[in-house]
């Protein structure tokens, strides 16, 4: 599996790439894969249904070297009114790349001093913002309904990924 | 059950939530996974090891395992209105509720052009027998020919607003809200939640689902957002 490495850097460095950029380098991205939901309510006949996963995502900022999981729990409806059925597959690709959108405005933005836990809970609001925007009735919170954690990691632990 | 007070309902919340004083998600102690550790299920964090934490837990586990008050709900309303179409959203574990969705389409009102997407629902309460309706609309205009995008896979013909909240049901939602009620109170023994009670914030409890907003009895008895349905 690939690691996911959310970094923070408090340089003075241009991020790069599309979206509101911050001062700050981020680097890291997590991929559809990394979103193993698991169905926690059934679907019936109409709207209904829900499957969720548990992230521990590593942060590590690239200045102190401090890092630290941000855990999120992320529940999508199985089917709702706008889209209908949702496949596990669109669910995953629509949370990856939300998640990387919402982290990278959250980071790019950190100011110097600021705690990762505060960090991760500004990333668990903004990305609850855009996602609901994309599938109406998604959540995104604290790990709360005790499934096993996905956790990336781990920078040493991955030398070459290159 | 007492009677249906603000003070009644902190009280009772505060069985399922602990205080937020002594857990703020801004102190949420953080997670240090070292290297072969990366499978610990058992991670929990502070505030989810008091005994508040495990009666909300326990309650979302029963209501996703006890699937019966739904069936009687869903078989009742579904032969009265056997032409509509009914959602259960259900965000097990972000919530403090459910919700019962019925779905109307109406023409615009004025003789516009497009239509109203009607939402009539009942939200409904985990943690006290307590349950209201209300409804959302959404309009959807058709979009002029000059800003479709017909090479896309995805060509959307209409755009849909934000949804609007009725907490107090419109006329033409009104029967279809009273029959809603009527099948919620036989299915799951609830009554109703005096609304004007919905905004009144609840003191220093830590909400699981809650990132960092104020809690209230709203979105610690129901959702968190319940302009926000599926």
């Amino acid at each position: 599996m690939l690691a996911v490495i959310l970094a923070v850097g408090t340089f003075g460095c241009a991020g790069a790439g599309a979206g509101p950029a911050g001062p700050n380098l981020v680097t890291g991205r997590i991929s559809p894969a990394h979103f193993r939901f698991e169905q926690t309510v059934p679907k019936d006949k109409g709207p209904s249904g829900w499957r969720a996963v548990c992230i521990h995502a590593m942060m590590t900022n690239g200045d102190t070297g401090t890092r630290l999981a941000c855990a999120f729990e992320v529940g999508v409806p199985v089917r709702n009114r706008d889209r209908g059925e949702i496949s596990l597959e669109t669910a995953q690709l629509i949370t990856a790349a939300w998640a990387n959108h919402a982290a990278y405005e959250v980071l790019s933005h950190a100011r110097p001093g600021e705690t990762l836990a505060v960090l991760c809970l500004q990333f668990r609001q903004r990305y609850r913002e855009l996602l609901r925007q994309k599938i109406a009735g998604a959540e995104v919170s604290a790990c709360t309904s005790g499934l096993t954690p996905v956790i990336f990691d781990l920078s040493p632990a991955v030398p070459s990924l290159l | 059950m007492s009677s249906m007070t603000a003070e009644w309902l902190m009280r009772e919340a505060r069985q399922f939530y602990p205080s937020l004083s002594k857990f703020p998600p801004q102190k949420d102690v953080p997670v240090i996974i070292s290297p072969g550790q990366e499978n610990r299920a058992d991670f929990k964090l502070p505030f989810q090891e008091t005994p508040e934490f495990q009666r909300w837990h326990d309650a979302w586990t029963r209501a996703v395992k006890e699937t019966e008050p739904w069936r009687v709900l869903l078989n009742g309303l579904r032969p009265r209105f056997p032409d509509l179409q009914f959602g259960s959203y259900t965000p097990a574990y972000m919530s403090g509720g459910y919700a019962c969705i019925l779905y109307l389409r109406r023409p615009q009102t004025n003789g516009r052009e497009g239509f109203r997407f009607i939402r009539v629902a009942a939200a409904i309460s985990l943690l006290a027998p307590l349950y209201f309706v209300y409804g959302t609309i959404q309009v959807a205009t058709p979009i002029p020919p000059e800003e479709r995008t017909p090479w896309k896979r995805h060509d959307p013909h209409e755009r849909f607003s934000a949804p609007e909240l009725f907490l107090q049901p419109t006329e033409e939602m009104q029967p279809y809200a009273d029959m809603l009620a009527r099948h919620v109170e036989q299915a799951f023994d609830h009554r109703p939640f005096p609304l004007e009670l919905a905004d009144v914030p609840v003191p220093d409890i830590r909400v699981p689902y809650l990132n960092g907003e104020q809690a209230t009895l709203m979105n610690a008895f129901f959702l968190r957002d319940i302009t926000g349905l599926i």
